[in-house]
């Protein structure tokens, strides 16, 4: 194996063997694994945490809900406060994908392929999770339609792979700036009160509907209400701006993971 | 017969970009930070070479450059082979499983072949020497035992350039003498060797090449017995 390193880049020449794609399949499921491990490794219910959390924090904000005004349907919470916090941890992840490009492995350079690989099947892997204990809740308790959990299970998937594109588009200014976590938590904290996560977008009303229409969340919600059956807007939004927002995200995830090699090299001299 | 280059260097510079925040400028700049400048040189298949050097003179520097973990700011790095750094202990350890279920996984993502796994846990396991403690979980470990793994597991791989980078400092006395002995015949099978080291009487006994960086640059790139003198020159200039 012959290894070229320049200030451009760090590349192999020649093809790679059974040999190196074997390696890299078991590099890829030590990083998966050393990742799920750090998440869960101490905790006594482990992994199923990562299925409780979105029902516990919907829970706590139905009961909020309840106590404070008459609640809109327990299923249209449970939906929104998924996927947006689903987007919201995507987000971060990405934003802090930078951190540590070794994988985890630190005696021996890992191939920028293992570190893709690993970090698209960890974002399934999570949002499936997240998304599963809720889907399960709806299906059996609320008896939403079939269409409407897997309608509502794809929806989550794209949308925590589309929030981590964004988030690693935003990760070199991170790395050089870190006070810009600071404002997109605080961005995040009004967007999670102003989209309707909480709330069906019906319940918008003038400026704030308006401003809702102009950000891609409200869209992947509504839809995923609309094939659940339950109170929704989706049909009202203009679907160009759908589409707009999604070309733009879509970009952004396949520039996201198109630079993770060059970037991952610019930065092992910054400190 | 043409000798073939393991590893060669050209016109090798890297400086580090470091955050510092100043009265002049509270809200902080970057400033660029020369760590090595204008390195040349070729390490043939097989060489044993020291990198002598005082503290800050460039050495883990360079020896990341050559594992492909910094990115150079001008020059060129060719290597032909695998690197394999051994920088400290930690290959990647999971503090959350046992010590034999970490050797095992990691010995996978390292290139250790399904067959040869059973007596790569063996080598580990009875060199690290902790008894019961191998299959306990990693997190309960003291200092001295994730070294014992540690060494254990870097020095049961097979490399084709080895870089190492001080790491003897781990465990007892007795300890010391057993990884020394381990470490000789880690280096006889990795076949080209680069050791950033300041024991004189290792380098000595095992290499056969020594280069001093001084500043980040090289000051002198000879064979070991020179470079040994001169470095002992140069650090009793400064004393």
């Amino acid at each position: 194996m012959e290894r070229v390193i320049t200030p451009e880049s760090c590349i192999e020449l020649g093809t790679l063997t059974t040999e190196d794609k074997l390696l890299d399949k078991n590099r890829t499921k030590f990083i998966l694994k050393k990742k799920f491990m750090k998440i869960s490794g101490r905790r006594r219910l482990g992994l199923l945490w990562m299925i409780l959390d979105p029902i516990v924090t919907s829970l706590v904000y139905l009961f909020v809900f309840t106590v404070l005004r008459g609640s809109p349907r327990v299923e249209t919470i449970f939906i929104g406060i998924t996927l947006f916090r689903l987007m919201q941890v995507s987000l971060k992840t990405g934003m802090n994908s930078i951190d540590d490009f070794s994988g985890g492995l630190r005696a021996e350079r890992v191939r920028t392929r293992v570190l893709k690989s690993s970090m698209l099947r960890y974002r399934i892997i999570d949002s499936f999770l997240q998304s599963f204990g809720v889907a399960l809740i709806l299906l059996l308790v609320y008896d939403l339609p079939i269409l409407g959990i897997i309608v509502f299970l794809f929806i989550s998937q794209i949308v925590g792979l589309l929030a981590e594109g964004a988030g690693m588009n935003l990760a070199p200014f991170a790395k050089n700036i870190p006070d810009l976590k600071n404002l997109v938590n605080y961005f995040l904290m009004v967007l999670f009160f102003a989209s309707p996560a909480l709330y069906p977008m019906s319940y918008a009303e003038g400026l704030h509907y308006r401003l809702n229409e102009l950000h891609p969340f409200p869209y992947f919600v509504e839809t995923a209400r609309y094939f659940a059956g339950l109170d929704s807007v989706i049909t009202d939004l203009d679907y160009r701006l759908f589409a707009f927002f999604s070309i733009i995200l879509i970009f952004l995830t396949i520039r996201g993971y198109a630079l993770i090699d060059k970037l991952r090299w610019r930065i092992t001299t910054w400190s | 017969m043409v000798l073939e280059d393991a590893v060669t260097i050209s016109e090798l510079s890297v400086n580090y970009h470091i955050f510092k925040r100043s009265k002049r400028k509270p809200l902080g700049e970057f400033k660029e930070f020369l760590a090595l400048k204008n390195i040349d040189f070729q390490i043939t298949k097989g060489e044993v070479v020291a990198l002598l050097g005082r503290n800050g003179a460039g050495k883990s520097t360079l020896l990341q450059s050559i594992a492909g973990l910094l990115r150079p700011t001008e020059g060129e790095i060719r290597t032909n082979g695998r690197v394999i750094l051994l920088a400290g202990t930690d290959p990647g350890f999971i503090s959350e499983i046992t010590g034999r279920q970490n050797v095992m996984e990691l010995a996978l993502a390292y290139g250790v072949s399904n067959e040869d796994l059973p007596k790569f846990v063996e080598s580990v396991e009875n060199f690290a020497n902790i008894g019961e403690a191998f299959d306990r979980k990693f997190l309960t470990y003291s200092t001295g035992m994730r070294g014992k793994v540690g060494f254990g597991f870097i020095t049961a791989l097979k490399p084709d350039i080895l870089l190492m980078d001080e790491t003897l400092g781990v465990g007892d006395r007795e300890f010391r003498a057993k990884a020394a002995k381990r470490l000789k015949k880690f280096i006889q099978r990795a076949g080209t060797v680069i050791i950033s080291t300041h024991s004189l009487g290792l380098a000595k006994e095992i290499c056969s090449r020594g280069i001093i960086l001084d500043f980040g640059e090289v000051f002198l790139d000879s064979n070991i017995e020179e470079s040994i003198s001169k470095y002992v020159e140069l650090t009793s200039k400064e004393n």
